[in-house]
Formats: C-alpha cells, sequence, structure tokens
C-alpha cells in the first residue's frame, strides 16, 4: 500500500498521513479494546487494595462480613460492567470503520 | 514521448549462503506507446526488475531513464499496479481513483472527470461509491488499473495484474487492457509467468532467465492489432507460443537442476 501511494507521486510526509494513519487506526482502536479490559481489571485490584470506595472495596467489606452474595453481585456486576464497554467499543469500530474486511477462517 | 530505459542494472543480495545476483546486466528500453511484456520461470528476478523500474528499489549497478533523464526514486511518472489488490480499504473506489491527481493538487471537478471517465471505462459503473471490500477480484484490479491512470504516468509498470484472478476473469481483463491501452497508448511494462498473456497483450517479449536473471531472448509479436478472442486460436499464436514455452522450459529446468545441485 506504501508503495503505490510512492508510485502515484506521494512524498514521504504524504504517505505518512494518507496511508500510514488510515491504515493502522482500526487496528489502534481494536488495540484499545483490548487494553480496556486489563485497564478494568487492574482498576478493580486497585480497589481492592487502596480504596474506600468502588466495587473492590466492596467486596472486601463484604469479606469482613461474611458475606458472599454480596461478593457474587460485586462479581456479576464486574462482569456485566465489562461487557457493556467492550460491546460499545465494538459498536464504536462497526460505526468508524464500516469498510474493515471481516476476515472468516 | 515518454520511453522508459533500463541500462546495466544488475541487483545483489547478501544472505547468509554468500552474494545471490538476482539481476546481471540487464538492458532493455521500452519506446514510446509501446507495451512490452517480461515473462521468464518463477524466481527469476523479473519482479524486481519492475521494482527496479518504478524506483522502489535501488539496483547495484545501473540506471533506469524516463524520457532520457536519470530517475533515483519513485515518481508520478512511472504508475504502478501491483498483483495483490493495493486499494486503500478506507477510501471508496472513487477516492481510490482520485489519490493521484489528489496528491496532484488537481482540482475536484478535473478529478471528478477524470474518474468519471475510467469509471466508466473500467466498467466500475455504479460502484464509483462502494468500498473496496465489495468488489470482486477482478473488480479490485480493474479499480487499481484505473488509479494507476488517473495519475496520467509516462509509464504504467504491470507486476502481474492478472495473476491472482481465475482464467476467465484474466481473458476478460486481457480484452479490456488492450483495448485501454490503444486508446491512452501509454508505454507499457508489463510482467507475467503467463506466456499466452504476454503474447497476447505485448508489442515485444523479452524472456528472462533464471537466477541470475538475465535477457535470454527478445521476441516481437508480430500479430496484429486489434487482437480479438480469435488471436488466441490462430496458427502465428500458437506458433510464439511454441517458441517462448521451449525456452522457458529450459530455463525452469536449467532453475531446478541447480536448486538440487546446491542441495
Amino acid at each position: 500500500m506504501l508503495n503505490v501511494a510512492y508510485t502515484l507521486g506521494a512524498s514521504r510526509w504524504t504517505v505518512f498521513y494518507k496511508v500510514f494513519l488510515p491504515a493502522t487506526f482500526p487496528e489502534v482502536v481494536d488495540a484499545l479494546r483490548i487494553t480496556m479490559g486489563w485497564a478494568w481489571t487492574y482498576l478493580i485490584v486497585a480497589e481492592l487494595v487502596a480504596a474506600e470506595h468502588g466495587i473492590g472495596s466492596f467486596i472486601l467489606i463484604a469479606e469482613r462480613y461474611l458475606r458472599a452474595d454480596r461478593i457474587i453481585a460485586a462479581i456479576i456486576t464486574i462482569g456485566i460492567l465489562g461487557l457493556i464497554t467492550d460491546t460499545l467499543f465494538a459498536i464504536a469500530h462497526r460505526l468508524a470503520f464500516p469498510y474493515v474486511e471481516k476476515v472468516r477462517a | 514521448m515518454s520511453e522508459i530505459e533500463i541500462t546495466d542494472v544488475a541487483m545483489r543480495f547478501r544472505s547468509r549462503h554468500g552474494e545471490v545476483t538476482a539481476l546481471e546486466r540487464i538492458s532493455l528500453t521500452v519506446p514510446d506507446g509501446q507495451f512490452a511484456c517480461i515473462v521468464g520461470p518463477s524466481g527469476c528476478g523479473k519482479s524486481t526488475l519492475l521494482m527496479v523500474a518504478a524506483g522502489l528499489i535501488t539496483p547495484t549497478e545501473g540506471d533506469v531513464f524516463v524520457d532520457g533523464k536519470p530517475t533515483f526514486e519513485p515518481g508520478a511518472d512511472r504508475g504502478m499496479v501491483f498483483q495483490s489488490y493495493s486499494l486503500y480499504p478506507w477510501l471508496s473506489v472513487r477516492r481510490n481513483i482520485e489519490f493521484g491527481p489528489e496528491i496532484k493538487k488537481i482540482p475536484a471537478a478535473d478529478r471528478r472527470k477524470t474518474s468519471n471517465e475510467l469509471i466508466h471505462l473500467m466498467k466500475l459503473d455504479g460502484f464509483a461509491d462502494a468500498y473496496p471490500k465489495v468488489l470482486s477480484g477482478g473488480m479490485k484490479q480493474r479499480a487499481a488499473i484505473a488509479r494507476a491512470l488517473a495519475g496520467d504516468p509516462e509509464v504504467l509498470l504491470m507486476d502481474e495484474p492478472f495473476g491472482a484472478l481465475d482464467a476467465q476473469t484474466r481473458q476478460i481483463m486481457q480484452e479490456l487492457l488492450t483495448d485501454i491501452w490503444q486508446r491512452y497508448r501509454k508505454t507499457v511494462l508489463f510482467v507475467t509467468h503467463d506466456i499466452e498473456e504476454a503474447i497476447f497483450l505485448g508489442d515485444v517479449i523479452y524472456v528472462m532467465t533464471s537466477r541470475p536473471g538475465r535477457i535470454r531472448t527478445t521476441l516481437a509479436v508480430d500479430i496484429p492489432r486489434p487482437r480479438t478472442f480469435d488471436t488466441l486460436t490462430g496458427p502465428r499464436f500458437a506458433e510464439l507460443r511454441n517458441q517462448v514455452v521451449g525456452v522457458i522450459h529450459e530455463e525452469s529446468l536449467k532453475a531446478v537442476e541447480s536448486e538440487l545441485a546446491r542441495a
């Protein structure tokens, strides 16, 4: 793809912003979507360790009182919130990059 | 006048097993408006030669001249069509075709005129605003040819543009390409491993040898134009084909033998 641009008379800078950036952008957003999962995990871990509010500390407090029901509710909440952000990312990706070919193997 | 001249081009690569000579002292001139084909066994360096002509790789030795001027870099004077579909997936067919003119800062109205004309010529009507992902292989390649032509290059370099297409589509594409060529009369350097394709399309055929790549034979194709489907069944076509097949077969055998000797 880069070579085509050069044979059409593009300079290096033109190739960078007219070909390189648009060509890589969908994958960058894809990577962000995956990283979102890690970010979410670390957020909960951080709350477990040192926070006064949030799901993590909620679990910690529930543990102290042996409230397994509350812990399970918290786990399900974490799952649902994760699923929602992931789905939002997927929808945004589809709307922003309708041209991306889906590879089915 | 738009002529491309390749003089004494040599290409050597360093590899683990020592130096590999991909091309050795290749010289050829494609005069204005000529359709030249390069055929050769796989791995003979024909694609490398085309990349050199495009300025995408620098040869170890030798020069490339366009209209007598030496060139060292790729430029809009040499448009190229690649084997793999190289359309930009994020641009519509029209924007893909207008990519070259857009870089040249040609006004939108003129760009539009060019792209309209090419879309019609390349039988892409109705797909101007479609993304490449919905196109068939043949359509993608027609769009890629249209994009190369839109930049109005002096020379058109084609690297097995129909290599990935099925036989029927390829035949149609060859006929379309001869029509287009007769209309624009561009200087064309066309690389293929398909001998019949080379005879059908070319004015001249350069047969290359395998490693090190050299030009073994030059054949003038004296079949009158316009060439049509009937050309393929003519006696002269068969004669030329047998001639080229003979040379290539000999070369392919040599290539296999030398690989066996090395192993």
